[in-house]
Parts: structure tokens; sequence; C-alpha cells
């Protein structure tokens, strides 16, 4: 790996050049600029238009995300997300349930986990009690380093003593997002 | 559309050379050539706290600049950041309230939504009961793709059965932070 320095022409004198750090880099029309972005990859599902999923008691479970909104080289399949090069992951879920039998004790709880090839990676969130009659809303956060062909998907576990339903409702309430950084 | 390879300099060697695959972009200074477009921070230290009736979604305020280089943000009661090009926003917050009446019940909570043009986008928080003497802190991520002259806002409200007080507080409790990336490369 090396620090490369473009070669460059100035887009009002035509001179060659090389950027310096405030210059802009641009196409040959002299004013769109080319971003070298350091987003990877970005992609965001949810689970609108599909059932609640059934998360039976103490199991942890895969979350199923089926609905995609973004996700344009399809590497998001099957609940898993493969990473398509090395590079920094950060991720954002949002889970939302509406257990048949709400108002959970304080001694009951739900995890949100990341997993990375198949091993836990991430404990993103473990919320206690709660559970309204309009179900919850538990969210998480990760920012993880992976490598290319990684597997990433992230699971629900909960104590509430019987089976918990998650989703679909809305897509602002269940969701997973990842932004992969070089 | 075509995909197009640089001609370059390695800054090492000085030789001609065409970027691999795991080569960075440099300017003449060793600068990195890309990097967040924007970053903003503000707070609520010294400014007003903020009532919240129950049952009612307001706009949270955030008045106290850190850090908002090209003015972004629209401060008071419509408080928002408007989007000045295409990419991958980051939003981080935290939302410190007291309550008058303290130690909610289990079933009044706090929710906390991010508003992309006025329209719920992502719910960042919601959290039952809690509430105790000190009040207590809700903090929320949110990771979207967003669009030039979309405006960001962070809304939300309680059922708490009171009016909640929101911030100022400190700044390590009381803040909103964004970083705009570009779009997918």
């Amino acid at each position: 790996m090396a620090d490369l320095i473009p070669l460059c022409h100035d887009s009002t004198t035509g001179a060659p050049t090389r950027p310096s750090a405030s210059d802009t880099i641009v196409a040959t029309d002299g004013t769109t600029e080319i971003l070298l972005s350091p987003v990877a990859d970005y992609i965001e599902y949810n689970n609108v238009g599909s059932g609640s999923q059934n998360f039976s008691n103490a199991t942890t479970t895969v979350i199923n995300f089926t609905n995609q909104v973004t996700d344009s080289d399809s590497n998001y399949s099957s609940n898993t997300y493969t990473v398509p090069e090395d590079g920094h992951l950060f991720i954002h879920v949002s889970a939302h349930s509406a257990d048949v039998s709400p108002s959970w004790a304080s001694t009951e709880n739900v995890e949100l986990l990341v997993y990375v090839n198949g091993s836990i990676s991430r404990r993103m969130g473990w919320q206690w009690g709660g559970q309204g009659s309009n179900g919850q809303v538990i969210t998480g956060s990760a920012a993880l380093t992976v490598s290319s062909s990684d597997t990433v998907d992230v699971r629900l576990r909960h104590t509430s003593g019987g089976n918990a339903f998650f989703g679909p409702l809305t897509s602002d309430a269940h969701f997973i997002i990842m932004a992969l950084l070089r | 559309m075509a995909n197009l390879i640089p001609k370059c300099i390695d800054q090492s060697t000085g030789r001609p050379t065409r970027p691999g695959a795991a080569d960075s972009l440099v300017a003449v200074d060793g600068s990195p050539l890309s990097g967040a477009l924007d970053y903003i921070e503000y707070n609520q230290v010294g400014e007003s706290t903020q009532s919240v009736p129950t049952s009612t979604v307001v706009i949270f305020e955030f008045n106290n600049q850190v850090t908002d280089s090209d003015s972004n943000v629209t401060t008071g009661s419509n408080w928002r950041y408007t989007v000045p090009a295409d990419g991958i926003l980051f939003v981080h917050f935290g939302l410190r309230s007291t309550d008058a009446t303290p130690s909610w019940a289990a079933s009044e909570a706090i929710d906390i939504a991010v508003y992309v043009d006025g329209s719920i986008r992502q719910r960042a928080g919601w959290q039952w009961g809690g509430q105790g003497t000190a009040g207590q802190v809700l903090t929320g991520t949110a990771i979207l793709d967003v669009s030039q002259n979309d405006e960001i806002s962070l809304r939300g409200g309680h059922s708490s059965g009171n009016t909640t007080d929101f911030g100022p507080s400190t700044a390590d409790e009381h803040f909103i932070t964004m970083a705009l990336l570009p779009p997918k490369g």
C-alpha cells in the first residue's frame, strides 16, 4: 500500500500540475467535482411488507430484513452481509417488537447482537423490562474493522418467557443500515 | 459514464504508477484527498431549557454552536440541518431530560426520531420507564443516505403525563453531531 499523487491539469490554465490539499479534482467540464469517497458500500433494509418474525424465548435468532431499500452491489442476501473489501463497518439496527404478552417484568430482557463469521462481535443493546402496550423499540450501533468476505448478521435474544414478534411495522422502526468505510 | 484510472506519482519513490486497490490518493503534501464533506456539532449550553408537554412531538433545539464552519444549521424553534451535498450522514445525539415528577411508570416512554423534510425517517430511541430523580439521558444514532438540500431535524415526545424539561445541562449530555461523507464511490 502506497500514497499516490495523481497527475492533473489545471482546469483554467491547462498546465500540468499536482493537487495541493485545498484543490478539487473535477471532470473535464471543469466544474463537476470528482469525489474520492471513503464510503465503499452502503446498504439499507427493513421488513416492510413482510410478516412479523417470531422469536422464541431464550433463543438467539438471526433477524430477517427482507425489504431492500439500498444495496446497489447486492452484498446483503439471506439476512447476511458479505463484506466486499477490507474496511471499517458502521452498523445501525432498530428492532420493533409487539409482544403477545406486553409489560415485561423488570427481570425480562432483550439483546441485540452483531455476529461476524458466526461468532459474536458486539453486544449492541441489552434492554430490561419496559414493553408497553405498543411494544418497544431496541436500537443498537456498532463500529468494527472487517475483512473482505467476512459475513455479518444481526441477532436478537429475549427472555420474556413466551414468543415475541418483531417487525415489520414501519420503515422507521425496524431496519438495518450498514456503511463500509475504506 | 466510465471507470477511469488516474496517472499518479508514488509519493515515496517519485516513480510514475497507477493506483492499486489498497493505495490512497493524496495531495503533494501528503494530505488525503477524500474525507468528510461536512461536520457540525451543537449543544444547548448557556441556552434555555426546552419544556415539552406530554404527548406532544417537538423539534429539539441545540442552539449553542460548537462547529459549523459552513453555517448549515438553522437554530431556534425550527432547528434543522440543511444538507449541503448528496452523501451518507452519520448522526449522534444525547438528550438530557428532567421531569418535574420523576420516576416514570413502566408504561411511560420517551420516543425520539430523525426526520427528513418533516417526515420521520429513523426512530433513534424509544425508552420506557426510568427517569430517576436526576432525570435521564437518552442517546441515539442514525445513519442515512441524504440528498442535497434535505432538511434534517431531531423530533420526539414523551408520555409522562407531565411537562418535561430537556437540556441545557452540560455539553456531554445534551448535544447533536453530524458528519456528512461523500456518496458510495
